[in-house]
């Protein structure tokens, strides 16, 4: 077997490689409120939250806390080392496709 | 504690996994094809067929054409608003700004054409009259599906625009009644099919 290139932990967890690929599809800058992309992933906000964390702690995500008018709303955005850390990670996905 | 879902995935399943996910968020942003083209196919094809019947046939008087016309055209703004604002208000920054911007277009677009043809609609021959509003309000169509394209790299939605122009001008220059059959059918039926073709394509992707 030849040895391929690594990948990334963090992106590499199927629920947190859906959660980037969601994140990354949206425009650079572009934020989305924490209800939509549960709703979108289809997970539960527990499970979500916990994921986010994990991603937030890595540098990948940036969590807003802010208000619409009086009620309290999160918002979710890929940052830019994110998103270069998903290109890494597809590309090295796309490199063992080839050696496989 | 969560898992992390699942066992490792392979690299074909992994790009898979990755392409279906972008699929279901490219559809969520941009609205079901479905409800965003097949609602202004229908419209077009009811609307400008009562509009045809009235121009080929006297069959409808002039404002029960146009009532029927607008009538249809306010309901699928409304569709494409309420959709566009719900997703206006789960994601903002620079692309919300712009499809903000874009919405604006749509509503100031169509307010000139009203404008435009209550004022020349005293001024024409009833015939006439019908094809100034149809006319109009399908170039602002035309030009905003073009723009809408472009805003969204969306090729379909432009090729769309691109298809209503060139059926716009073909119909204006043949006249009254043969622009209502053209847009009744020509891109009435366009935006059916474009609308099921595609929401169907996305289905089988996502």
């Amino acid at each position: 077997m030849t040895a391929g290139p690594e990948l990334d932990p963090v992106i590499h967890a199927q629920a947190r490689l859906r959660v980037v690929a969601t994140l990354n599809t949206l425009g650079e800058g572009d934020q989305v409120a924490f209800p939509a992309l549960k709703d979108l992933l289809g997970m539960t906000a527990g499970n979500l939250s916990v994921h986010l964390t994990k991603l937030e702690e890595a540098g990948y995500v940036e969590i807003v806390k802010t208000h619409r008018g009086r009620t309290p709303a999160t918002y979710v955005a890929l940052t830019r080392q994110g998103r270069r850390a998903f290109e890494d990670y597809t590309a090295a996905i796309r490199k063992l496709l080839e050696l496989s | 504690m969560v898992k992390d879902e699942d066992g490792p995935l392979g690299p074909a399943e992994t790009l898979l996994l990755i392409e279906q996910q972008r699929a279901k968020t490219i559809w969520w942003l941009g609205g079901d094809p479905l409800l965003m083209y097949t609602t202004w196919g229908v419209t077009w094809l009811l609307g400008f067929g009562a509009l045809f019947l009235y121009l080929g046939y006297g069959a409808l008087t002039q404002a029960t054409a146009l009532l029927v016309l607008f009538g249809f055209m306010s309901a699928a703004m409304a569709i494409l608003v309420i959709t566009r604002w719900r997703i206006g208000g789960s994601v903002r920054g620079d692309s919300a700004d712009r499809s903000r911007m874009y919405g604006f277009a749509w509503g100031l677009g169509l307010a000139c054409t009203i404008a435009l043809s209550i004022r020349l609609s005293r001024l024409l021959p009833p015939p006439e009259v019908s094809l100034v509003w149809a006319a109009t309000s399908m170039t602002v169509v035309a030009i905003l599906y073009i723009m809408g394209g472009l805003l969204y790299q969306d090729q379909p939605m432009m090729r769309l625009g691109l298809w209503v122009a060139v059926l716009n001008v073909i119909g204006t220059v043949s006249g009254p009644a043969p622009h209502a059959l053209i847009m009744s059918f020509g891109a009435g039926g366009g935006f059916i099919v474009a609308g099921i073709v595609l929401h169907r394509r996305r289905r089988l992707s996502g």
